[in-house]
């Protein structure tokens, strides 16, 4: 027996790597930042 | 500005009509119209929510605010990202799966009638003037620097956007959004290589990035521990987090355009891209800011970017004084200059403030002389590069980015005024019955409404700089609050529809108490509403039940 579709608007799969990609560019970016405020003060 | 700049401009704004007119040929229902018919792919869907953020003013104040203090505005963006993975994990399946047209619809599933129609009017109220001033902002800056009167100005800019808001709806928008947006990155690109190029004419950029610092424009970072501080590491960190959690998951500007998206990854997809690409994109423009210091570092400045009184002053009593700050100004740009060249750290910082002290005296010489106290100069800086350095048909680009700014910020907001007061008012408390055709016309009606209603506001609002300086300060009042309501409706299971009515008036009468008595920063506003929405909420519907 086949089983319904899913509804693809319910679509809905995990994205942990993407957040995690999100917060380690947020915190090199600021210590990047932080680092070039260092060197050009 | 030649004609082929002013046929750039028209032939750009003739083609976001055009193609957002066509654009209503796929919204003959209402969820076509205010959602797309949750059609729409992650890519187009994230750029449409980036580009309502760019606002004109965005483009003009935002690099004059870095070429007077540097890059440290961007500290206002870095609660941003981890508030759209915050939101990615909770309000974007809530809200998909709930098939709401707006937020606040599912307020009154979760609690009554009475928080869904407080936070939907809150927001009304608050976007509605808002959206006035989004015109009226950048209205006030074009009619200065291309000699317009406000009023045209403010027709020009709202007129179009109107016409393919209310015609071609959330799908016009999304799309015009996704051009403007196109139109904003190649005009600041191209910008910012004429700028790099007018400065290594002269010195290296590596010299030229010396003398940035030494000003303390490179200092982007403030890691003080002061709430009185606007823009701190933890202001931006921790107000910025509650400001990005209310702007992007309860207003429903932003709500209506990831409910638009084909599914739940692909509504997340859309607020990730800004969780990526916010803050580099904020860096470009603060960055295109301070490479415009630099540029008249080396490259002659005007005394004032705002050349609004030149003739006025010219003609008058002060004319005399005005002439001789001129020359003395002339004077101190060489001494800049060449210290700059000869990379003489604090001969160049001395010539730096000694002009910025002139500059001071001039603004004041303008507003004496004319009795205009709210003279600003700071929004002018980039106009003018762009319109006196440019060469032809980019200044038309730029002028053409500048207006796509003002309506891609604003048509959003329509649109969710427009959705919010027919799902939340016209169908929910007057005509609940009707058949679809009938509400997809009163949509239209009321987007032209709201249109016609902001064009006047902001008309009168461009004649009245300090309430633009009011409606920009209070208008994030609510924010917090209505956060609260939100938290309290999700992610608690106790609260009562009495608890969460009575925790929004309580967190609003703190917010305001507390921003009208007290020094803290506007952007711990949003933390204190939110937190005292909950604790009140929850205390309310412990004894409430």
């Amino acid at each position: 027996m086949i089983s319904p579709p899913q509804d693809d608007h319910e679509r809905d799969t995990p994205m942990t790597g993407t957040y995690v990609a999100v917060v380690i560019l947020e915190a090199t970016i600021i210590a990047l930042l932080y680092v070039l405020g260092r060197i050009y003060s | 500005m030649s004609w082929i700049d002013w046929a750039i401009v028209v032939a750009y704004l003739l083609w976001i009509v055009i193609d957002g007119i066509r654009r209503s040929k796929n919204t003959n229902k209402v969820e076509g119209y205010f959602l797309a018919n949750r059609s729409l792919p992650w890519w187009a869907v994230g750029l449409s929510v980036m580009a309502t953020q760019i606002s004109a003013i965005t483009l003009v104040g935002t690099t004059g605010q870095a070429y007077a203090t540097g890059l440290r505005f961007v500290q206002f963006y870095f609660g941003l990202p981890i508030a759209m993975v915050i939101l990615s994990l909770t309000v974007v399946p809530f809200f998909t799966r709930a098939r709401v047209y707006t937020a606040y619809e599912y307020l009154e599933r979760r609690f009554d009638v009475r928080t869904r129609t407080a936070t939907s009017l809150l927001f009304l109220v608050g976007r509605a003037f808002s959206l006035g001033v989004t015109l009226a902002a950048p209205a006030v800056v074009i009619s200065a620097i291309l000699g317009w009167s406000i009023p045209t100005t403010v027709l020009l800019l709202s007129v179009p956007m109107v016409i393919y808001t209310s015609f071609g709806g959330v799908q016009a928008v999304a799309w015009t959004d996704v051009k403007q947006m196109a139109i904003i990155v190649i005009g600041l690109f191209a910008a910012i290589g004429i700028l790099i190029f007018g400065i290594t004419r002269d010195v290296g950029f590596a010299q030229a990035l010396r003398l940035a610092g030494a000003t303390g424009r490179m200092q982007a970072i403030d890691t003080r521990v002061d709430l009185t501080q606007t823009y701190t590491l933890w202001s931006g960190l921790l107000g910025g987090l509650f400001l990005s959690l209310s702007y992007f998951g309860c207003d429903q500007s932003q709500v209506q355009r990831y409910l638009t998206a084909k599914s739940i990854d692909e509504a997340r997809h859309s607020l990730l891209l800004s969780a990526f690409v916010k803050i580099p994109f904020q860096l470009l423009i603060l960055g295109a800011g301070v490479l415009t210091f630099l540029f008249y570092v080396f490259q002659t400045p005007p005394m004032l970017f705002n050349r609004a009184y030149d003739a006025q002053i010219a003609g008058g009593p002060h004319a005399a004084e005005y002439a001789a700050l001129q020359h003395e100004f002339d004077a101190g740009v060489a001494v800049r200059r060449q210290a700059g060249i000869d990379e003489n750290r604090e001969q160049f910082l001395a010539a730096d403030r000694k002009l910025q002290d002139i500059r001071a005296r001039a603004v004041a010489v303008v507003k004496e002389a004319t009795g205009d106290e709210r003279y600003n100069d700071v929004n002018y800086v980039f106009p003018t590069f762009i319109t006196t350095r440019l060469p032809v048909g980019l200044v038309g680009l730029m002028i053409a980015a500048i207006f796509g700014a003002a309506m891609s910020a604003s048509s959003g907001e329509l649109s969710a005024l427009s959705s919010a007061t027919i799902i939340d008012f016209y169908r929910r408390h007057f005509v609940k019955n009707a058949d679809d055709a009938h509400y997809l016309r009163v949509s239209k009606i009321a987007t032209l409404g709201w249109g016609l209603f902001a064009c006047v506001v902001s008309i009168y609002a461009a004649n009245q700089g300090s309430l633009i300086e009011v409606v920009n300060r209070y208008g994030s009042f609510f924010y917090g609050s209505i956060l609260g309501v939100f938290i309290l409706a999700i992610l608690t299971k106790r609260a009562t529809g009495t608890g969460a009515f009575w925790g929004l008036v309580a967190g609003m009468v703190v917010v305001l108490t507390v921003a009208f008595t007290t020094p803290i920063a506007f952007l711990w506003h949003n933390l204190i509403g939110a937190v005292v929405v909950v604790v009140v909420g929850l205390a309310i519907s412990t004894y409430s039940r």
